[in-house]
């Protein structure tokens, strides 16, 4: 049996998406107000929240929403034009849903200011509404009345099958085409009422949206007052008879709180065909039956269910870690000497079959973890509008290729950066105002793009500005100014743009006028690299900047470049390695306490022996003789010296435990081929500590 | 079960798996014990305290592995036919350690558990939580708590903190 906090863990994940959902809806809504399919989805969207805050005690979300959703139904049954200031009272009316649920789940007693001066507005706009429309407001109230008297009046307290039959006869007779017919049966457990259930808030909900309901109690268990107990049911059987509008699947979704065995839903007569799928009112319908009929026959095949499960992503977890256990056993396979040396047709095929396979399967899994960056990329609108609406800024927001697939732990991580990126390119990226882009030959609109693609094995998150871009002397002689570099430094153009992701480089002053935000890049920059990714600034003085998020396809696997030193096997990240070549001797050169550096295209590049830093017992040897890796790190490029490259390959990550996580050089460890263990270089942490000390705080 | 369990006139009996350093017999409480493995290849880890002698690949999970007796301050010795690895759960995380043979799983009684000596002896008492008496040999019982310095142990919960504010 659930628990109560399972079901209230069920419920804030609902609570959670639904809210989520209205969110990036009530956006696209305001860009399309007459849309109306999308308010009927923001409609059920609210309706789904009020029928569960209310189940879960939740009153005070309950009793807004409820007011929300007798606005946004008022919309929805006249389709009446909303006009601009109260397409602004929607949008804030989801986010004080966001609040209010905040402070539900958190139980703070305290509830926002906003939440009795926005419901306020909802009653007082309600209000007008209605009274400029009394005649639908009244017949709602009569049918309520109606339905009242169906229930209670001259109906048996016993129901026997026949009142039952005959009701349902009764109300076929009332059926019209575009009502459904329900026969359903609640079977309610002895303890129900302890599992804080009160079956009939479905009841009740359902009545709301019945045209007609009929209930019949099973009173034959019900004890005499002398062995009455308050919290156990003794009605255990309840039929219902209902006509109502809905469909299957919302009526189902009523009692889907309730355990299976626990209702029974039959409708009588086969359940009518989509095209029967209609308002939920029946008012509404009568109304609007007789000129909106084709629209509505549309409106259905969008709404048709997908098919989905949830799967905790523990257990989704657990079954990648094991394919990454079947692709190592499956290359040890492939790779034997031994194996590989028999000469017989079927064995070699079978491996060849079983390669295939262990590849499908690691796709298909790796997929399950992959989600769209589109629900992302729609929340970014959000970040946009209000900045747009907060500078005053006017903003015209491209989005491209929102299907790209990404890991879902990563999607999770990845909305603040990206929230502080945005804000970034509006505020200080783009011109003050529309007359200075004028006056410089663009149009006073700025233009944002969002973009998501691959790029060989990475995915690529770019946030363009086509604003002012950044002023790389201005950064220069301010990054001296708070001792981050040197004055006499040499750097690229990429390694100044990076000098902004510096903690305790403050962009305000120095990128834009506009002050007081104080975004930190380098907040930015610490959690992308978090996600094994990096960040890559282009720009243009006067064209604009790009913002690139370069991130791993997923955080379980990197592509690794598998280097030997001595009789060790290490793996650097390749997404940091720039180049590897053997050095000639004369581009190397050893400074006086300083080590051995390596000139590579005019750059001066720390040499790192890998042998000296873990102290590895190997015979000193020089750098021409060997092979160099340049690695871009956190404080600049260094070369790590190795003796040979042995491959590139995709490789699990796997942390060595807690207790050797102290090593900073590095950061995991992962099973080869044949078994073996290499580890996997931690590049920002190789870099010598004189050299470093400036860079770091 | 567990109340059953504490009922019964055993249940002051608990299981030891015993092994032997040298002549010396040690033994941790069994339910930390996942596993017995026979010696097997270590990969070496760069700048760890050199009684960690590197991780092993047990069936694709990467675990650490101490050399109990360099932990000791016992010389080193090469592994041999009776060299195992003791898999021990500490603090949720496994971890493996060297010993030189595993002698057996021995029931000991809670009354024969006495107070370590505070002198002599190879290594720090420390490690020691009780001394038990079975037949003629001393089993020394040790906490693998304490098997791991001090700073480490505050390492690994900060580890945790740190993982656990990630999230």
């Amino acid at each position: 049996m659930i628990s109560q906090e399972e079901l209230r863990a069920i419920f804030i994940e609902e609570a959670t998406e639904i809210v989520e959902k209205l969110d990036v809806d009530i956006i696209r809504f305001e860009e399309n107000s007459n849309d109306f399919e999308l308010l009927n989805e923001i409609f059920r969207g609210v309706h789904t929240l009020k029928g569960n805050s209310n189940a879960f005690g939740f009153t005070r979300l309950g009793e807004f929403v409820h007011h929300f959703e007798d606005l946004l139904d008022y919309y929805r049954s006249t389709k009446e034009r909303i006009e601009a200031n109260n397409l602004e009272l929607f949008v804030e009316s989801v986010d004080v849903v966001k609040e209010v649920m905040e402070c539900e789940l958190n139980s703070i007693k305290e509830l926002p200011r906003s939440y009795s001066v926005c419901l306020e507005k909802i009653k007082k706009l309600l209000d007008a509404k209605k009274n400029k429309n009394p005649s639908l407001i009244q017949s709602e109230s009569r049918e309520v009345l109606n339905n009242l008297a169906l229930e209670f009046d001259e109906l048996p307290l016993f129901p026997d099958e026949d009142t039952l039959e005959q009701s349902i006869k009764i109300h076929q007779a009332m059926q019209t085409e575009a009502l459904n017919l329900y026969k359903i049966v609640l079977t309610l457990d002895g303890d129900c009422y302890k599992r804080g259930f009160d079956h009939f808030i479905f009841l009740k909900i359902l009545g709301e949206q019945a045209k007609s309901l009929e209930s019949f109690f099973s009173m034959k268990n019900v004890q005499t007052i002398e062995d009455f107990q308050s919290t156990q049911n003794s009605i255990d059987k309840v039929d219902i008879v209902a006509l109502t509008p809905l469909v299957y699947g919302e009526v189902e979704e009523i009692f889907e709180f309730l355990f299976d065995h626990e209702y029974k839903i039959t409708p009588i007569q086969a359940p009518p065909p989509p095209q029967k799928e209609t308002e939920k009112e029946a008012e509404t319908l009568f109304k609007s039956a007789s000129n909106n009929n084709t629209e509505i026959v549309s409106n259905t095949n969008i709404n048709a269910p997908k098919s989905t499960i949830r799967i905790d992503t523990y257990k989704v977890d657990e079954l990648f870690d094991s394919v990454g256990e079947l692709v190592i056993a499956q290359n040890f396979i492939a790779q034997n000497r031994e194996i590989r040396s028999i000469e017989n047709e079927t064995i070699n095929r079978t491996i060849e079959v079983l390669s295939k396979i262990t590849k499908k399967i690691q796709d298909r899994v790796m997929s399950l973890r992959m989600v769209a960056i589109k629900d992302t990329f729609e929340k970014m609108k959000r970040v946009v509008r209000d900045t747009s609406k907060k500078t005053g800024k006017e903003i015209h927001l491209i989005i491209q290729g929102e299907d790209t697939e990404i890991d879902k732990t990563m999607i999770d991580s990845l909305s603040d950066p990206l929230i502080h990126i945005i804000r970034n390119a509006i505020d200080h990226g783009l011109e003050s105002c529309g007359d200075e882009r004028v006056s410089i030959g663009k149009s006073a609109e700025g233009t944002l793009t969002l973009r998501a693609f691959h790029k060989s094995g990475n995915i690529v998150i770019s946030v363009s500005d086509d604003g002012r871009g950044i002023n790389k002397e201005r950064v220069f002689k301010k990054a001296i100014e708070r001792g981050i570099v040197n004055e006499g430094e040499n750097l690229t153009d990429s390694q100044i743009f990076a000098l902004i992701m510096q903690p305790g480089f403050s962009t305000a002053e120095a990128i834009s006028d506009l002050s007081g935000r104080g975004v930190g890049l380098d907040v930015v920059k610490t959690s992308i690299e978090k996600l094994r990714g990096k960040i890559e600034i282009e720009s243009k003085e006067g064209e604009g900047t790009t913002f690139s998020i370069i991130l791993p396809l997923t955080l379980a696997i990197i592509d690794g470049m598998l280097v030997q030193v001595g009789n060790e096997t290490y793996i650097i990240p390749t997404l940091c390695v720039v180049e590897s070549f053997r050095p000639e001797k004369e581009i190397v050169h050893i400074v006086k306490g300083k080590g051995e550096f390596v000139t590579l295209r005019k750059e001066c590049i720390p040499i790192v022996r890998l042998s000296e830093v873990f102290n590895l017992d190997i015979a000193k040897s020089e750098p021409w003789e060997n092979i160099l890796v340049c690695v871009e790190t956190d404080s600049g490029r260094i070369a790590i010296m190795i003796d040979e490259l042995l491959g590139r390959q995709q490789v699990v990550i796997k942390t060595l435990g807690k207790s050797l996580s102290k090593v900073k050089e590095i950061s995991g460890g992962a099973i080869l081929g044949n078994g073996d263990i290499a580890l996997i270089l931690n590049v920002d942490a190789l870099r010598p500590q004189s050299e470093t000390s400036h860079v770091r705080d | 079960m567990s109340i059953d369990h504490q009922n019964t006139p055993q249940s002051k009996k608990e299981r030891y798996l015993t092994f032997f350093l040298g002549d010396e017999q040690y033994g941790i409480a069994i339910e930390r014990i996942k596993e017995i493995i026979a010696m097997m290849k270590i990969t070496s880890v760069p700048k760890i305290p050199s009684y960690m002698r590197g991780v092993i690949n047990l069936r694709g999970s990467i675990i650490p592995i101490v050399d109990t007796r360099l932990r000791f301050e016992m010389p080193f010795r090469d592994a041999d036919m009776h060299t195992a690895i003791i898999i021990v759960e500490v603090e949720k995380v496994n971890i493996g350690f060297i010993v030189d043979r595993v002698e057996e799983v021995v029931s000991i009684d809670a009354s024969n558990l006495s107070e370590p000596p505070r002198f002599g002896g190879q290594i720090d008492t420390d490690f020691i939580s009780a001394v038990a008496q079975i037949e003629e040999n001393v089993v020394m019982i040790l906490d693998v708590l304490k098997l791991f310095e001090a700073d480490e142990i505050i390492n690994l919960a900060e580890i945790q903190n740190k993982q656990a504010e990630g999230v």
